[in-house]
C-alpha cells in the first residue's frame, strides 16, 4: 500500500526532463545538429524507448542525460540537476549515484570476476567492502547470475555477460538506467530473455528506463516510443493505447 | 484468416478434444490460438461449426441444461479425422500476395506526389505493429501457462514475432528512401535560396 502511493507520487514528476535541446558537434564545415528542438519529459518509474534511423541522434539524447556532454541550447534536467549548468563534479556525481549505464558491448574488465565488475562503480565510489558485497549479491541475484559471480567475463555467455553489466549498472541503486542498444550484439532469444529482465526490474523496482534500440519489440515492452528523425522528434508512440487499437477487429473478420 | 483456414481450425480444434467441446469453449481456444489480432466473431464460430455439422465432419450433441437452453458438444466423426488428415498433408498454398496488402496500394497511388499524407500512413502503421508486438509479448506469456503445447505455441509467437519485425523493417525501408529523401532534396532548395526560419 505505501508503496503505491509513493509510485504515484513520483509519477507526477518528471525525472528525466529535456527542453527545446539542441546539439552541435563540431564548427563551420564540418558541423553537425545532432539535436534538434527536442522536448520530453520521463516521469519517474517510466520506461521509455528511443528509436530511429542510424545518425538520428539518439545515442546523443543518451550521453546528454548521462551528463557526457552540455547541450548546445535548451535545458536537460535529471534527476533536479540542470546538465548545461552543472559542474564536472556534479555530472560525475550523478553517473556514479543516480545512473546506471549499460551499452551494446557489455565492456567488462576482462580479468576481474563478476562480481569485481559489479562492484567497481561502487569500489570507486569508496563505498565500505562489507557493503558492496552485500549490494553486489543483490545486483547478482536479481540478473540471475548469482550462481556465477567468480566466473571471469570470457568464461560467460554474451547473455550472461549482458546480465553482469545490467547488474553493475543496477548496484548503485540508480534512480535511472540508460541502456544503448542492450540487446544489440545478442541473438533473438538471448536479446529477449536480457528485453524480459529489464521489464521486470523496471516494475518491481519503479527505477526510471530510457533505452536506446533498434529492436521494435523491445521497444514495446515500453510504455512510450520516441522515434527520431534527424535530431528531431518524428513521433511519440504510447503503447498501451496503440496495443488497444491492434486488436480491434477486422472489418473483415 | 481466411474463410478455409477457419474451418479447418474449428475442425482442428474439435478433433483434439475427444470428450467433445462446447461452442463457448471452442471460442476461447481458437482466440487464444489464432488470435490473428482480431476477437472470433461467435456467429461466424457457429456458421462453421453448422457447416461442419452439415458437411458430417462433427456431430452435435444437445445437452440438457436445467432452466437453460440446451447447448451442444461437438466431436469430430471418422469423416471429419479423414477431412482434417487431408488438409494437413496438402502442400500449404499462401502465396505472397502484396497488392492485397492495403498500405502497399495506399504507398502506390500516394507514391511521391503527397509526402505528408504517406508519412501519416507510415506512423500509423509503425504504431500499429508496435501495439501488435506488444500484444505478442503479453500472448506468448499467457500462452505459456495454458494448457496447450508451448513449444508449439511459442514457435507460432515466434513466426507471428519475425513477420512483424520484418513489415516494421520495410516500414522504415519506406520512410528512408521515399519520405527522407524527399525531405532532404527540400532542405538542399531551402539552403541554395534564402533560409525561411520557419521550416
Amino acid at each position: 500500500m505505501k508503496k503505491k502511493t509513493l509510485q504515484s507520487d513520483r509519477l507526477a514528476t518528471p525525472v528525466i526532463e529535456l527542453r527545446d535541446v539542441s546539439k552541435v558537434y563540431g564548427a563551420g564545415e564540418t558541423v553537425v545538429h545532432a539535436v534538434r528542438d527536442l522536448s520530453f519529459a520521463v516521469p519517474a518509474g517510466g520506461f521509455w524507448a528511443l528509436m530511429g534511423p542510424s545518425g538520428s541522434g539518439k545515442s546523443t539524447v543518451l550521453h546528454l542525460v548521462a551528463g557526457l556532454t552540455p547541450p548546445t541550447s535548451g535545458h536537460v534536467h535529471v534527476d533536479g540537476l540542470d546538465i548545461g549548468e552543472a559542474t564536472d563534479d556534479e555530472t560525475a556525481a550523478l553517473r556514479c549515484r543516480t545512473v546506471g549505464y549499460v551499452l551494446q558491448q557489455s565492456n567488462l574488465l576482462p580479468f576481474l570476476s563478476a562480481e569485481a565488475n559489479v562492484g567497481m562503480p561502487l569500489t570507486l565510489d569508496g563505498t565500505r567492502s562489507s557493503v558492496i558485497r552485500e549490494r553486489v549479491a543483490a545486483a547478482l541475484e536479481v540478473v540471475g547470475m548469482g550462481h556465477r559471480a567468480r566466473h571471469t567475463p570470457s568464461q560467460l555467455s554474451g547473455g550472461e555477460q549482458q546480465r553482469v553489466a545490467l547488474a553493475r549498472a543496477l548496484v548503485i541503486k540508480p534512480a535511472i538506467v540508460l541502456a544503448d542498444e542492450p540487446t544489440g550484439s545478442l541473438d533473438r532469444a538471448t536479446g529477449n530473455a536480457i528485453m524480459d529482465l529489464i521489464q521486470q526490474i523496471n516494475e518491481d523496482t519503479g527505477v526510471t528506463v530510457l533505452v536506446v534500440t533498434h529492436d521494435p519489440l523491445l521497444a514495446a515492452c515500453a510504455h512510450r516510443v520516441l522515434h527520431l528523425i534527424d535530431g528531431r522528434l518524428d513521433q511519440s508512440i504510447d503503447i498501451g493505447e496503440a496495443s488497444r487499437a491492434a486488436v480491434q477487429p477486422h472489418a473483415a473478420a | 484468416m481466411g474463410k478455409e483456414n477457419l474451418r479447418y481450425a474449428v475442425l482442428g480444434l474439435v478433433g483434439a478434444r475427444r470428450s467433445g467441446v462446447h461452442g463457448y469453449q471452442l471460442k476461447g481456444e481458437l482466440e487464444a490460438l489464432c488470435n490473428d489480432f482480431w476477437q472470433v466473431n461467435f456467429g461466424r464460430l457457429y456458421r462453421q461449426l453448422d457447416m461442419l455439422d452439415q458437411s458430417g465432419d462433427v456431430e452435435a450433441e444437445p445437452v440438457l441444461q436445467e432452466g437453460r437452453p440446451n447447448r451442444k458438444v461437438y466431436r469430430i466423426t471418422e469423416k471429419g479425422k479423414q477431412t482434417l488428415d487431408d488438409w494437413l498433408q496438402q502442400p500449404v498454398s499462401d502465396r505472397p500476395r502484396p497488392l492485397r496488402d492495403e498500405l502497399v496500394l495506399k504507398l502506390l497511388f500516394l507514391g511521391r506526389s503527397n509526402i505528408e499524407a504517406l508519412s501519416d500512413q507510415i506512423q500509423q502503421q509503425r504504431s500499429i505493429y508496435l501495439g501488435k508486438l506488444a500484444l505478442i509479448t503479453q500472448w506468448r506469456r499467457r500462452l505459456r501457462k495454458s494448457a496447450m503445447d508451448s513449444e508449439l505455441t511459442d514457435l507460432i509467437m515466434d513466426g507471428l514475432e519475425r513477420r512483424l519485425r520484418a513489415e516494421f523493417a520495410w516500414l522504415d525501408d519506406v520512410q528512408r528512401r521515399i519520405v527522407l529523401r524527399h525531405a532532404g532534396s527540400k532542405e538542399k532548395s531551402i539552403t541554395n535560396e534564402e533560409k525561411d526560419p520557419s521550416i
